[in-house]
């Protein structure tokens, strides 16, 4: 099983990508490697935080309603956006990876939530095999 | 690929993670005035839009939509009213020298496929100054002050 495995603030959380729903995408991500980028919070939607990846994906695969523990890919800022509370989207997305364990979720929340009070905490990102 | 594509590249590439120049600049901006807000507001409402409009040319270059002459004129066009903001309205250089070259590029292009590079690598670069330029408003603290201000009203 494919896993988008996120670091920051010295934790590690793990998505399980969605390789049937959204393969192009998740295969775009992979191909990019290990890569770090800055995280940042979203202004409009609220309990989501973002960042800038090296990859184009630009066919919207999975477009799905976006809701607490997906892993999606906006194309036009080339980005992984993360939805790791209850919230009300602003649409529907690209969704390529699932963050299910609850636990993972709760941990999760307490470090995004701090992200809109400092942005630009450096993330490392890569795509591991299980 | 162009050398000046290789070039816009590695700039993104430089400003990944750490701050470029540019950005510093622009927060030098109007700093006397006590405005220099202004000009990071306005920049982060600048490069929202830029970024989206500069995916929708890359992608009708890549599908190869419509008539080339016409959609790499107007990319070209876009390219330096881009890169002259960078200068008048954001004090940012090294963007408005980048933006103008690529703009005169896109009038040279003999194809979709270059105007595709292109476009994407300064669309890929507007990304991440628009993300050094999020990162340089204290959003917090703003939304803070604003909602004191306009609690009265509310």
């Amino acid at each position: 099983m494919k896993k988008l495995k996120l670091t920051f603030h010295g934790k590690d959380f793990y998505a399980r990508l969605l390789t049937e729903e959204a393969p192009n995408t998740v295969a775009a991500i992979e191909s990019a490697g290990v890569f770090e980028s800055r995280v940042g919070y979203a202004k409009l939607a609220n309990r989501e935080f973002f960042f800038q990846t090296p990859v184009f994906a630009d066919e919207t695969e999975n477009p799905t309603y976006s809701e607490k523990g997906h892993v999606i890919f906006y194309g036009p800022r080339q980005s992984i956006c993360v939805f790791y509370d209850e919230l009300v989207p602003l649409g529907y997305s690209n969704q390529f990876g699932i963050i299910e364990d609850e636990k993972q979720l709760e941990e999760l929340r307490k470090e995004a939530d701090t992200i809109w009070e400092k942005q630009g905490d450096i993330i490392r990102v890569e795509v591991i095999e299980e | 690929m162009s050398q000046l594509t290789k070039e816009i590249e590695s700039y993104t590439k430089k400003a990944w993670l750490d701050q470029p120049e540019d950005i510093e600049a622009m927060l030098q901006f109007n700093q006397e005035t006590g405005r220099n807000f202004v000009v990071v507001l306005y920049l982060n409402g600048f490069l929202d839009n830029m970024t989206i409009l500069l995916y929708d040319y890359y992608l009708r270059a890549k599908a190869e939509e419509g008539d080339f002459e016409a959609l790499k004129n107007m990319a070209a066009r876009q390219l330096r009213d881009i890169g002259n903001s960078f200068k008048s309205d954001y004090h940012m250089s090294d963007s408005h020298t980048l933006l103008l070259r690529a703009a005169c590029e896109a009038y040279e292009v003999k194809g979709f496929e270059e105007l595709t590079e292109l476009l994407k690598a300064v669309q890929q670069y507007l990304v991440r100054m628009f993300y050094w330029a999020d990162l340089s408003m204290p959003w917090k603290e703003m939304c803070d002050a604003y909602n004191q201000i306009k609690k009265p009203e509310w």
